[in-house]
């Protein structure tokens, strides 16, 4: 098999961007451990190469989010036609997390709990 | 009249995985179909070429082949669709733009063997190995009231004459629902062509497999003691579990039976089976 099989259609190279989505958040943790062992204070996330990566990662990590909740929603109990409630379900859990950790940690236009 | 061209990948099992693309021109007709225009080649210009076809109406799942790259029936595969010219290679290009345009074909159309299995000749793949997954899979049921219990489980021969009354094994129309939709597998293969873990792994159970277990895990005629059975086989080493849910095998099936979700159920039950266990 070709070690480009991946580039035959679309869906194969959806599935290896999904896949690929973890490699580059386990980079982006590993990255983020190092520069903490290195730098405690933590001085090296003002960079403008760490705040790049971090969006890249942002990216990254948002796409593996959106596709495995496809995922997710494919594999309930609802019939086919139904599983669009489940994938609009887990998004707005996880804007709603988002948002408590957000006013968690004082975000300016967020109202803290 | 207009004419299709066809480019076979050709093969034999003792020239050890050489092959060799051959054209053919056949002349195209509305309605006719890659399994028809592959007919017409065998009748009128070349009997040696091989090929598994059966039903002609997309319900035996013999003739499936890869056709412009994609696992497909050939039966249900029409000419038609292709029907504008691509020139593949700079020899085509030249063909075409020194042709006439009236004997230029409508369609060119590359046929090959399914991708992933061993060719036996010409677009004949081996399935052994598929076949081996489904007869791992138990694809039967040991429905209660059909015969007693203790009967089967002492492996006693069926007596000549039967003093035992048997009883249906009704199933209401939500049981029934519940099989339909993976019930509709063919064994066509094209969902093991078109899965690349199988492609990379000829141990994993594959979609068709997968759907099989799993049609008669949620079958409510089945005994219990059979879908223990059924589970310790698929929860093996690489089994179901070896699946990244791709989902290119519901894709390209053509009956919809969507083996994907059906090998992700299997997961979660192989799951629930083993903790419980």
């Amino acid at each position: 098999m070709s070690p480009f099989w991946w580039l035959q259609n679309i869906r194969y190279f959806l599935y290896f961007l999904r896949e690929f989505t973890g490699p580059v958040i386990a980079f982006y943790t590993i990255y983020f451990l190092i520069g903490w062992l290195f730098d405690p204070a933590l001085t090296f996330v003002a960079t403008k190469s760490f705040r790049l990566i971090s969006w890249i990662t942002l990216v990254f990590a948002i796409i593996h989010t959106l596709t495995w909740f496809l995922v997710t929603a494919k594999i309930s109990p609802l019939p086919t036609k139904f599983q669009w409630i489940i994938f609009i379900l887990l998004i707005l859990f996880w804007v709603f997390i988002s948002y408590i950790s957000l006013a968690f940690y004082g975000w300016p236009s967020v109202t803290p709990i | 009249m207009q004419n299709i061209r066809l480019k076979i990948r050709r093969s034999q099992r003792e020239s050890k995985n050489e092959s060799s693309v051959q054209e053919f021109t056949v002349p195209f007709e509305e309605e006719m179909t890659v399994l028809d225009a592959l007919n017409k080649i065998k009748d009128e210009q070349d009997g040696t070429l091989s090929y598994r076809w059966s039903c002609r109406m997309g319900i035996c799942g013999s003739c499936g082949m890869m056709v412009n790259g994609r696992p497909v029936l050939t039966c249900q595969t029409y000419v038609k669709n292709f029907a504008h010219v691509t020139a593949s290679s700079i020899a085509s290009a030249a063909t075409l733009l020194s042709s006439s345009p009236s004997s230029r074909p409508i369609a060119e159309i590359t046929v090959e063997p399914l991708r992933h299995f061993p060719v036996i000749r010409d677009l004949v793949v081996d399935i052994d190995n598929p076949m081996e997954k489904f007869r791992k899979v138990m694809p039967w049921t040991l429905g209660t009231g059909q015969r007693p219990r203790s009967e089967f489980l002492s492996n006693k021969p069926r007596p000549a004459k039967r003093d035992t009354i048997l009883t249906p094994h009704l199933q209401s129309p939500a049981d029934r629902e519940k099989i339909d939709q993976t019930s509709q597998c063919i064994k066509c293969m094209l969902c093991y062509s078109a899965c690349p873990v199988y492609g990379l792994d000829k141990g994993f159970l594959g979609p068709a497999a997968g759907a099989l277990a799993y049609r008669y895990q949620v079958d409510s005629r089945e005994e219990e003691t059979n879908k223990k059975t059924r589970m310790n086989r698929v929860t093996g080493k690489h089994d179901v579990w070896d699946c990244s849910f791709v989902g290119e095998c519901s894709v390209v099936c053509p009956k919809r039976v969507d083996p994907a979700l059906a090998l992700q159920r299997l997961k979660l039950m192989g799951l629930k089976h083993i903790l419980l266990s």
